[in-house]
C-alpha cells in the first residue's frame, strides 16, 4: 500500500479578481521507504505541491484533488499538526530562515522531543548528541551549545536532518536540500539522506532543479512543467521537455560549441495556452499539439512520445 | 493605495485632508473674526451662534479653532521638511562615505537623539526669542536623528547591492549613484519615517506653545488654546481647551496611523 | 598580450585572510575559470580585479596599466571602466528595480560615448538584439522581466561600455538549467564576435568546462591547482580537484560521505 498519494491534485491562488493557477491534474504515489524525486524549473509548482501535503499553502490557496496520507485524507487543523509534528517531515532549501537564529542548536533539537514525547531534558540531549553523531556532527556536546550563525549552511542543514531524524517520521519531504550548498556538503548531505533512509525505512520526496542528483538518489523520478507533472521517467526520457533538459546541461565529459537550448522560458500554469504547455518551446510541435492537452499515457504527456521513443 | 492603506488608514487621510480644506477655507467658512474680542460672548456657553462658546474675552472658539490649525499644523510640517531633508542628506552621506564619516555621524545622531525635544525648542527660543522660527528651528534639529537613523540603516542595505557596484564599476559618481538610484529606492522609507515623525513634531509644537514660547498671543493656536482654556475651564467653560485638546489627539491618532500603514508597505 | 596580471594578491579582514599569494593572468581573448566553494575566496578575488575592494598586498594591471590603490579622478575611473566590467550572480538584486531596462544601457552609453539621444538608442536596441532582448524589454522594469532577461540586461550593460574584460562572477547558477543553457551559448557568441577575454568564477565545473580555456582551483584563498580546463578536469593532479570532481551529480554517481568530523 502507498504511503502518500495525491489524486488530481491542483492548487489555485487569488490574484486580482480570480484566481491563478499553478498546480493542475497531479497524481503522485510514495510508497513506503521509497524516494521519489519531483524534478523541476521555477514555476513548475513542484515545491507548491510538496508544501500543500503538510498544509503549507499560500494564503487564500485553494486546493483540488485529494491528498491521502497513510490511508487517510490528510486532516486539518490541530491532527495536520500532529501528522506534521510526529509522521511527515520536512527539510527547506535555506536551513538558516527555518531555524531560530537566536536559539541555540541544543534547543531546537531537543524541543520536539520534550513537548511533543515528553522526553526529559537530560535524556533528549544525550539523544541530540547522538543524532548529530548520525548525520556526521562529532563533538556533539559543543554544537548543542553553539547558535546557527557559529555554523556553516552544510553544518546546518545537517542539524536540520538530524531535527527531522528525532521524530523518526514516515516521510521526508526535501525541498531543494542541497541547492544553498557547496558540491562536496551536497554530496555528503544526500549520502546521509539516502543511508538513513534505507536504515529506517523513511520515504522521501525529494524536490529539486537537478536531474542528475534526483536520477542519482531517487527510485523514481516525476518531471513537473507549468504545474503538471509531464513524465514519470522510467528509464530512458521520453517526453522531449526532459530530453531537452538533459541536452542542455553542459558536461563533465566534453565541451561543445553550442549547447542545444530549449528556447523561450519555462511558464507556470497560469500562463500556458490551450494546448500543450511546452509546445511553444518544443522542437516535434505540430498543429495538434496546440489544440488539446496531450493526455498523460503510459508515464508521458506527449502526442509524439511513441514515436521518438 | 486605497487597499494598500486599507479601512482606517483611507479614514486617517480623509480626516486629515478635511481639517486642512477647513483651515485654508478658514475666512469663508468662519462665523465670525477670530481676534474680536465680544463681551457678550465672555466664557459663554454653547449656543446656537456660538456652537462652542466664546473664550475668556468672548472671541468665537469655533473660528479660532478654524484659523488656529494653522500654526498649529503648518509649523510641525516645516519642522519635518527640514529635518528630512537634513537627515536624509546625512544618513545617504553616512552609508555612502562609511568608515570613519560614519562613525562620527552615527555618534551624533545618537547624541542628538538621546536630548529629548523639547528640550531644544527651550534652547534656541532662549537665543532667538519666543515665536515660530525658534521652535521650527529647534525641533528640526531634535528630529533630524529619527529620520536619518532609519534611512542610514536602509541606506546601507541598498548600497551592499550588486546593481549599485555595478554603477561604480561603470564609472559613475557617488553623487550620481546617490542621487538617481539610492534616494529613489529610499523614498518609501523617507516618506513612512516622516510622517510617523510628523505626530510627533505636533504634540511638540502645541507644547511648546502650551508653555508660551511658540506662537504669541493673540494668534489662534490650539496649543495656546488649551493653555488659556485651562483658565477659562476654572471658570466653568472647558469648551475651548477640551475641543482644541480633542482636535490635537485627533490630529496625532490620525498621522500616525497613517506613517504606520505607510510603513508596513515599504 | 595579457589583459589582466594578477599577482601575490592577499586580503585580509581582520585576523581572517581571505586571498592569499594568488597569481594569475588572463590573455586577450582568453577565458580564465576561477573554481571553487563558497569560502574559497574567488568572489573576493574577482572584487579586487574590479576594484570594489583593495588588496592588502599584491599588485593587479589591467590592459597593461597597474591599478594601485588610492582614489582616482573620475576620468581615470572611466577608462578603467571600460577596461573591465561585471555581471553579478543575482539577477533580482543587480539592476536598479525602478530603472526601466533601456534606461539601463543608455545611462550607460550616456556615460562613456557622445552620442545623440537619437543614437543612443539606437545603439541599445542594438545591444538588446545582441543579447537576446527585443524593443518592448526597453520599456519594462526589473520586476515584469525574467531571471534569464534580467541577466541578459546587466550582460547588455557591461557590454554597453566595449569593456576588454568581463567578469562573470556566478552569472548562470542562479539560473533554470534551460536558461543557463541559453546563457552560455549568449555568452560564447559574444566572444566569437568581439575581441573579449572572461574571468568566469563558478563552482559548478560542468559549466566551467562548457565556458572557459583555462582554469584555476582556489580552497581557502590560496590556488590549489591550475592549467589547461580540459586536462585539470581530465586528469586533475590534486586530492582537493579530485574531489570536487567525484562531488558532481552525473549518471552512475552516488553521493558519499566523507569522514564525521
Amino acid at each position: 500500500m502507498s504511503l502518500l498519494t495525491l489524486e488530481g491534485f491542483g492548487l489555485a491562488v487569488p490574484y486580482g479578481r480570480g484566481r491563478r493557477t499553478l498546480v493542475e491534474q497531479v497524481d503522485l504515489t510514495i510508497g513506503r521507504g521509497e524516494a521519489v524525486g519531483l524534478v523541476g524549473e521555477s514555476g513548475s509548482g513542484k515545491s507548491m505541491t510538496a508544501r500543500a501535503v503538510i498544509g503549507l499553502t499560500p494564503p487564500g490557496a485553494r486546493v483540488t484533488g485529494r491528498i491521502v496520507f497513510d490511508g487517510a485524507e490528510v486532516p486539518s487543523g490541530r491532527a495536520l499538526r500532529r501528522l506534521r509534528a510526529e509522521r511527515i517531515a520536512m527539510i527547506f532549501q535555506d536551513p538558516r530562515a527555518h531555524i531560530n537564529p537566536v536559539r541555540s542548536v541544543g534547543d531546537f533539537l531537543t524541543e520536539a522531543m520534550i513537548h511533543n514525547l515528553g522526553t526529559p531534558v537530560r535524556q533528549a540531549s544525550a539523544r541530540a548528541v547522538r543524532l548529530l553523531k548520525e548525520v556526521g556532527i562529532g563533538d556533539g556536546e559543543r554544537r548543542l551549545r553553539q547558535y546557527p550563525h557559529e555554523l556553516s549552511g552544510g553544518l546546518l542543514q545537517r542539524v536540520m536532518i538530524a531535527s527531522v531524524l528525532a521524530v523518526e517520521p514516515d516521510l521526508v519531504l526535501a525541498d531543494e536540500p542541497t541547492t544553498a550548498l557547496d558540491v562536496t556538503s551536497q554530496s555528503e548531505v544526500m549520502a546521509i539522506l539516502d543511508e538513513l533512509r534505507r536504515e529506517r525505512g523513511m520515504a522521501m520526496l525529494l524536490i529539486t532543479h537537478d536531474l542528475e542528483l534526483a536520477a542519482a538518489t531517487c527510485d523514481r523520478l516525476a518531471v513537473m512543467y507549468a504545474g503538471r507533472i509531464v513524465e514519470d521517467i522510467d528509464g530512458e526520457p521520453r517526453h522531449p521537455y526532459t530530453r531537452g533538459l538533459m541536452r542542455s546541461r553542459p558536461s563533465l565529459e566534453e565541451a561543445v560549441h553550442r549547447l542545444p537550448v530549449i528556447p523561450g522560458r519555462p511558464v507556470a500554469a497560469f500562463e500556458a495556452g490551450e494546448g500543450c504547455a511546452f509546445g511553444p518551446r518544443c522542437d516535434l510541435a505540430e498543429p495538434r499539439c496546440r489544440e488539446t492537452r496531450p493526455p498523460f499515457v503510459r508515464g508521458v504527456a506527449c502526442l509524439r512520445a511513441e514515436e521518438t521513443a | 493605495m486605497t487597499r494598500r492603506l486599507g479601512g482606517p488608514g483611507v479614514a486617517a487621510a480623509v480626516l486629515l485632508a478635511a481639517i486642512v480644506a477647513i483651515t485654508l477655507l478658514a475666512p469663508l467658512l468662519a462665523p465670525y473674526n477670530p481676534d474680536l474680542p465680544d463681551l457678550f460672548n465672555a466664557l459663554g456657553g454653547a449656543t446656537a451662534a456660538h456652537p462652542l462658546g466664546g473664550d475668556a474675552l468672548g472671541r468665537d472658539v469655533l473660528s479660532r479653532l478654524m484659523y488656529g490649525a494653522r500654526t498649529t499644523l503648518l509649523a510641525p510640517v516645516l519642522v519635518i521638511c527640514v529635518a528630512s531633508a537634513a537627515g536624509t542628506t546625512l544618513a545617504i552621506v553616512a552609508a555612502w562615505a562609511g568608515g570613519k564619516v560614519d562613525a562620527v555621524v552615527s555618534r551624533l545622531l545618537d547624541v542628538l537623539f538621546s536630548v529629548p525635544g523639547i528640550v531644544f525648542a527651550l534652547v534656541t527660543v532662549a537665543v532667538l526669542g519666543p515665536g515660530v522660527p525658534g521652535v521650527v528651528i529647534g525641533l528640526a534639529v531634535a528630529y533630524t536623528p529619527y529620520v536619518a537613523r532609519v534611512v542610514r540603516s536602509a541606506a546601507l542595505r541598498e548600497r551592499g547591492l550588486p546593481y549599485v557596484a555595478a554603477a561604480w564599476v561603470q564609472g559613475r559618481s557617488a553623487t550620481a549613484i546617490c542621487l538617481r538610484h539610492l534616494l529613489p529606492n529610499l523614498r518609501p522609507i523617507i516618506v513612512a519615517q516622516s510622517v510617523s515623525a510628523l505626530g510627533f513634531a505636533v504634540i511638540d509644537v502645541a507644547a511648546v506653545s502650551f508653555l508660551g514660547l511658540g506662537v504669541q498671543p493673540p494668534t489662534a493656536d490650539w496649543g495656546l488654546m488649551v493653555k488659556s482654556g485651562l483658565d477659562s475651564a476654572m471658570r466653568g467653560q472647558p469648551l475651548e481647551a477640551l475641543s482644541a485638546g480633542l482636535l490635537i489627539a485627533l490630529v496625532v491618532a490620525a498621522v500616525n496611523l497613517l506613517g504606520d500603514r505607510l510603513g508596513r508597505q515599504s | 598580450m595579457s589583459v589582466i596580471e594578477a599577482e601575490r594578491l592577499r586580503k585580509v579582514y581582520g585576523d581572517a585572510t581571505a586571498v592569499d599569494e594568488v597569481s594569475f593572468t588572463v590573455a586577450e581573448g582568453e577565458s580564465l575559470a576561477i573554481v571553487g566553494e563558497s569560502g574559497s575566496g574567488k568572489t573576493t578575488v574577482a572584487r579586487m580585479l574590479l576594484g570594489l575592494e583593495t588588496p592588502t598586498a599584491g599588485t593587479i594591471s589591467v590592459c597593461g596599466r597597474p591599478r594601485p590603490p588610492g582614489r582616482v579622478s573620475a576620468g581615470e575611473r572611466r577608462r578603467r571602466a571600460r577596461e573591465i566590467q561585471i555581471v553579478f550572480q543575482d539577477p533580482y538584486s543587480s539592476l536598479d528595480r525602478l530603472q526601466r531596462a533601456g534606461d539601463v544601457i543608455e545611462t550607460s552609453l550616456a556615460l562613456h560615448f557622445p552620442l545623440t539621444p537619437a543614437e543612443r538608442r539606437k545603439k541599445a536596441l542594438d545591444l538588446f538584439e545582441s543579447v537576446g532582448l527585443a524593443e518592448r524589454h526597453a520599456a519594462m522594469l526589473p520586476r515584469q522581466l525574467s531571471g534569464g532577461q534580467r541577466q541578459r540586461v546587466a550582460i547588455a550593460r557591461a557590454l554597453a561600455v566595449e569593456p576588454r574584460v568581463l567578469v562573470l562572477d556566478e552569472a548562470v547558477a542562479a539560473l533554470d538549467v534551460s536558461i543557463q543553457a541559453q546563457i552560455l551559448n549568449l555568452l560564447a557568441d559574444i566572444r566569437e564576435q568581439r575581441s573579449i577575454s572572461y574571468v568566469f568564477i563558478s563552482h559548478d565545473l560542468a559549466v566551467v568546462n562548457q565556458i572557459s580555456d583555462t582554469a584555476i582551483v582556489m580552497r581557502h584563498g590560496r590556488v590549489v591547482e591550475r592549467g589547461n580546463t580540459r586536462d585539470l578536469l581530465r586528469e586533475p593532479q590534486e586530492d582537493y580537484t579530485r574531489a570536487l570532481l567525484a562531488a558532481v551529480p552525473r549518471p552512475g554517481w552516488k553521493p558519499t560521505r566523507r569522514n564525521a568530523q
